[in-house]
């Protein structure tokens, strides 16, 4: 055993040692005089912190400090989307949390790791350390029927800024998924609160896997899902793309105000995988299999079904897909 | 690039749904459409083209203003349908599961 006064000296001792240069947990027991029990427990306990350590084939780097997620309001330039900021390093869902303050637009929630993180129908997101999580407040004075268009240009904005900054070809999966190379990276969810002939508030949480471990991931997930880190092979600061997300939600927020509901659309479009491919599209009992045509102004999607009718579809599972080039 | 904007316009106690589409300087084309639930009071409608997620009264029921009534499904952004009115459900007419179109008739209270 060691006392507490010594673990916490063997920490910033372990964090010297990395940042010098990576290490594997026998090199590290040496350097630190401790053993293989304690290194274990002073990894879990760095991360828990929040400090990113990353291991790859068996040695760990140092990869950065603790972000400081607080720093997020000096740095972005927006002038609705995180106008204030709220950072918790853990809770149960962002979601909540933004909902009991949806008065506020604007307002981002952000949370290092999110105990009951959701995805739609109440499904559970897998949101641990080494993520962006985060939910908004928006509160959109226009039609109610365009709302919609929220979630499209939520992922709009995130495979946006991932192409822009970690140089990975990420696309767009009918309506809000954000794929590379056929698995997700991103999830969007909303929640909108229609009443009196207006939308009173839109909450939407977004889900990014940024600096995951293909091997931390639930094996279920692992064939769907993925990481910029597994996909990118290094790890990715969170921080800059998290700025670049919220300025280019905030951007394209206001051209949906506006009016200007094409526009969110043919980014989209521009982004999208799914247009121009094959796809199945699961409602409750049925599947229809056809070739994505088009989106139309509400984000609906366009298919030619193999029958050859033509369907607009505005809820359903997407499912198989196969891309329109082996480029893809 | 067209613009396009859409307005819910009130005049005289009717309520229309309004386009507007600029074509080119000075040149406007405006389209208006009446919303139904001006005739038919006591409708709650659809804001959104999706599916019917959650249904949550049935008829009978008492309702308050900013009851929730359905919840529905589009393009995965699930819209919380409340009550503008207070009063008892006389008539649904969606179950959960259904589709629905943008302005199609939910429930109908008095």
């Amino acid at each position: 055993m060691v006392s507490e006064a010594k673990f916490e000296q063997l920490k910033r001792q372990m964090i010297v040692a990395l940042k010098l240069s990576p290490l594997s947990e026998s090199e590290l027991s040496k350097k630190l005089d401790t053993n293989l029990v304690v290194v274990k427990r002073l990894l879990s306990a760095l991360r828990d912190e929040g400090f990113y350590i990353i291991e790859k084939d068996g040695r760990y780097f140092f990869y950065m400090d603790r972000i400081f997620f607080h720093d997020v309001g000096d740095r972005i330039r927006t002038s609705v989307i995180g106008r204030k900021i709220l950072f918790y390093k853990e809770v149960d869902s962002t979601m909540d949390i933004a909902r009991e303050k949806s008065f506020h637009e604007g307002l981002v929630v952000l949370a290092e790791k999110q105990r009951k993180g959701r995805g739609r129908r109440n499904r559970p997101w897998f949101s641990p350390g080494g993520g962006l999580w985060f939910s908004i407040v928006l509160k959109p004075r226009m039609p109610p029927n365009y709302v919609p268009l929220v979630n499209l240009m939520s992922s709009l904005a995130v495979a946006k800024a991932i192409r822009d900054l970690v140089s990975l070809r990420a696309s767009l999966r009918w309506p809000n998924d954000v794929i590379i190379n056929g698995r997700k990276v991103c999830g969007v969810i909303s929640e909108a609160e229609y009443s009196r002939g207006e939308i009173s508030s839109v909450i939407v949480g977004v889900g990014v896997n940024v600096n995951i471990e293909k091997e931390s991931l639930p094996e279920e997930l692992r064939e769907i899902a993925t990481s910029l880190y597994v996909e990118a092979g290094y790890p990715i600061p969170p921080l800059p793309l998290l700025c670049k997300i919220l300025e280019n939600m905030d951007k394209s927020y206001a051209s949906l105000l506006k009016g200007k509901y094409q526009n969110i659309v043919n980014n989209w479009k521009y982004y999208s995988s799914t247009i121009g491919s094959q796809v199945e599209v699961v409602l409750d009992s049925e599947v229809i299999k056809g070739k994505a045509l088009d989106l139309d102004d509400y984000g609906r999607l366009v298919l030619l079904t193999e029958g050859g009718d033509v369907k607009v579809i505005s809820s359903g599972e997407l499912k198989r897909l196969r891309a329109r080039s082996s480029l893809e | 690039m067209v613009i396009r904007r859409r307005y819910r316009v009130t005049v005289n106690g009717k309520t229309y749904e309004v386009e507007v589409e600029e074509e080119g300087e000075g040149a406007l084309r405006v389209r208006a459409e009446e919303v139904s639930y001006g005739k038919l009071k006591g409708a709650i409608l659809s804001p959104v083209p999706g599916k019917v997620v959650k249904l949550r009264v049935g008829v009978g029921d008492k309702v308050s203003k900013d009851d929730l009534i359905a919840v529905i499904e589009s393009m995965k952004a699930l819209v919380e349908v409340k009550s503008p009115y207070e009063g008892v459900v006389r008539e649904v007419k969606v179950k959960e599961g259904d589709f629905v179109n943008i302005n199609q008739v939910i429930v109908i209270i008095n």
